[in-house]
């Protein structure tokens, strides 16, 4: 894992300046701090921070072909990179390196930009084809790496992270109202828009091409289901079988094509026990593992953790977080997750990778992905009833099936019956192509009632909502509930948040890379197919997952009621230390600077908060909590202040240098 | 749908779900699964016991309602 960063000239004006692209190196260096290097030409610059972890010795980059006709820069993994350089080999290409690098820039040359369909990986690159005079952008289809590009002065500036396209002051700093109303609705921008005006994302399982100042992105993989009844008719057990396979294999390809040690995340919970079992079993390497732990025990997940360390025989480490400690670290997470948050959950996992790096390791496989594919979600189970009570809205039953919702919740619906049915009874129209996230985008949006009016008048005119609808696949609506379901959650929420605010972000902020075996493509293909019933079989969520690993995972796991990663989160700033930072952000006058919140407002539900401590607060209360408070700390570090969060440095030595200009 | 694939769906759900006998939540279950499954829409008289409380039974009254009895 990297970072990359560069400037391309789209007129023929004066070639990238190499102390712009050094500062936007600099504020890459948590992504790569073992070296990094540049090429340089008249019309492009490709930076590079390295994190080193395949081909330790050979794999410096910028680097390219035989003949130096194609350039590249390239954050991430491409896994079956051996077999790629077996195949292209024979087919004539000369290799300098023993890295995965190197494979993108002989794949492309001899598979054009179809050579993405061929990577098993998690990328984001840039290459620079001198004989075609173009650039080309590529994402991995799901979204786990990052990259951001802006548009200022005729160049085009792009970067692993916003915070080194601020590093051209030229670069405006604005918040975009309509990726914040996306923030507020949906948990995450959704790219290409960004937190950020006139900042873009490529968005995940594309590719783009700027030729002659023309950017035009396109789709080499879309997440798709098969249309309903036309899933896999395989059984059962025949589904095991494959499923099986395909994650013993992606594990495995995780785990070893790393030239460093692999670590791994253990949760406590079914995903991250498998894929650490999978390791424990199927590979020679010692197992190494790492864990949450919390002050709380309404959040604590230690006996769990400790029973399958244990079981594996781990060598194990753990980090206690304690409400506090979330406070503290909180201002740092927000400036490296880059946007707001409506959640405190990734302030722990910043803390793990801290650990993480401090063991000597810089690089962890983890479960994130499964809850996706396989619909280990509690979203999936409360569509699964609504719908079941949309089916008949007068029958007398149905209504109790809703105490098998959010059992681990404080005020679960089976503790408030009454509010419960009539919670999830509204706008029960099966026909609406978001059913299955109207509740929680119903929440969330009253985020918005603190908005300044002129923010939220801005905010508003984009739809974001009817736009998100407007970008689905033609045969959505065909597909499964279920699998409607699940591409809402992917396209909403997988890229932006889990893989990013609470994945990448808070891996890189410690230069720690993530590796997630379910989003492995041949995995997420498969997991596609399979009907409904073998992913959530009536409420049993992963259903196939569990069945198919049965064999290695204690039942006290396998059988434990599904508890989601979560974090306190008003309890984090308002029952302990009297932090600074909070007084800062919330006084008025900022608040008034700042133009996003009604400051009356969010004054009087800061001192609520303050008053109870942030206990025995709402989940929206919760929630609104973190967002305000995340949302200042984006306004001070890249509106106010200039993104470098008083860091700026200089890029990690050795610097390899390649400069055609000078 | 024929009637083996109806069959083995149900085997399926039997491997996981108990028997709903004397249970109302568990029953529920079953009509959420037999509503997913086949694409039956249940009235509050059919989900009971005598339907749902053993797997032979939910086998007879899906194969009834889907006319592959």
């Amino acid at each position: 894992m990297c970072g990359i960063c560069g400037i391309v000239n789209i007129d023929d004006g004066q070639a990238p300046e190499v102390e712009t692209l050094l500062r936007m190196m600099g504020r890459l260096r948590h992504r790569g701090p073992d070296s990094s290097g540049y090429y340089r030409d008249k019309q492009v610059a490709l930076g590079h921070t390295r994190l080193a972890i395949i081909d330790l010795q050979t794999g410096a980059q910028p680097l390219s072909n035989e003949d130096d006709s194609v350039w590249i820069t390239f954050n991430g993994e491409i896994f079956n990179y051996l077999e790629l350089a077996s195949e292209l080999s024979g087919l004539g290409h000369i290799f300098k390196t023993k890295s995965d690098t190197e494979v993108i820039v002989h794949a492309y040359e001899q598979w054009d930009t179809s050579c993405f369909d061929r990577f098993n990986g998690q990328w984001a690159l840039v290459l620079w084809d001198l004989k075609k005079n173009k650039i080309i952008f590529s994402r991995d289809r799901l979204g786990i790496r990052t990259l951001y590009y802006t548009i200022c002065n005729n160049r085009l500036l792009f970067a692993s992270e916003v915070k080194a396209l601020f590093a051209d002051s030229s670069v405006k700093r604005n918040f975009d109202p309509a990726g914040v109303s996306e923030i507020f609705t949906f948990w995450s921008p959704v790219a290409p828009r960004t937190t950020f005006k006139d900042i873009k994302e490529l968005q995940p399982g594309h590719f783009a091409t700027i030729k002659d100042g023309i950017i035009k992105s396109e789709a080499y993989w879309t997440i798709s289901f098969p249309d309903a009844g036309a899933e896999s008719d395989l059984s059962e057990k025949e589904h095991v079988d494959i499923f099986r396979n395909h994650l013993i294999n992606a594990s495995k390809l995780r785990f070893t094509r790393s030239d460093v040690p692999v670590g791994a995340y253990l949760s406590g919970g079914i995903d991250s026990s498998i894929t650490s079992s999978i390791i424990s079993n199927y590979t020679k390497a010692p197992l190494r593992t790492f864990s949450i732990r919390f002050s709380d025990s309404e959040f604590d997940e230690g006996q769990y953790q400790r029973q399958i360390a244990d079981r594996l025989d781990a060598n194990h480490r753990d980090i206690a977080v304690s409400n506090d400690d979330i406070g503290h670290v909180f201002p740092d997470v927000i400036w490296h997750a880059e946007r707001p948050i409506l959640r405190t959950a990734p302030a722990p996992l910043f803390l793990l990778s801290k650990l993480v790096r401090e063991s000597g390791y810089k690089v962890v496989v983890t479960g994130e992905g499964a809850d996706e594919i396989m619909a280990g979600y509690d979203i999936y189970r409360e569509a699964k009833i609504r719908l079941f009570l949309a089916r008949d809205p007068s029958s007398k039953k149905r209504s109790k099936i809703l105490s098998k919702l959010y059992p681990w919740m404080e005020r679960a619906p089976g503790k408030a019956a009454a509010f419960a049915n009539a919670f999830f009874r509204k706008g029960l129209n099966p026909l609406d192509p978001g059913f299955s996230h109207r509740p929680r985008w119903d929440t969330t949006s009253s985020l918005n009632l603190f908005l300044n009016p002129d923010f939220r008048m801005e905010a508003k005119k984009t739809n974001v909502i009817e736009e998100l609808f407007s970008n689905m696949p033609d045969s959505y609506d065909r597909w499964d509930p279920l699998c409607k379901a699940q591409w809402l959650e992917m396209v909403t929420l997988l890229s932006g948040y889990i893989l990013s605010a609470q994945g990448d972000r808070m891996l890189m902020a410690n230069s720690v890379e993530g590796r997630f075996p379910f989003l492995d493509c041949n995995l997420v293909d498969f997991a596609s197919q399979l009907p409904a019933s073998h992913k959530l079989l009536a409420l049993d969520e992963k259903h196939l997952l569990k069945i198919s690993f049965k064999d290695m995972i204690p039942e006290t796991i396998l059988k434990r009621p599904k508890q989601p990663y979560r974090a306190p989160d008003a309890p984090s700033f308002f029952s302990g230390s009297n932090f600074d930072w909070i007084n800062d952000i919330t006084d008025e006058s900022k608040l008034k600077n700042a133009d996003i919140f009604n400051p009356k407002a969010v004054f009087k539900f800061i001192n609520k908060c303050r008053r109870v401590k942030g206990h025995k607060m709402s989940n929206t209360d919760n929630m609104r909590a973190v967002a305000i408070l995340s949302t200042m700390l984006v306004h001070h570090h890249y509106i106010v202040q200039d993104g470098s969060g008083g860091k700026d440095q200089m890029p990690a030595e050795p610097i390899k240098v390649i400069d055609k200009v000078v | 749908m024929i009637k083996k694939q109806v069959k083995r769906r149900i085997a399926e759900f039997a491997r996981t779900y108990k028997a709903a006998k004397n249970d109302e939540t568990k029953l529920l279950l079953v009509a959420l699964f037999v509503e997913d499954a086949f694409g039956i829409v249940l009235s509050d008289d059919d989900i009971h016991e005598k339907n749902f409380g053993t797997h032979h039974a939910i086998e007879n009254f899906v194969l009834e309602k889907l006319h592959l009895e």
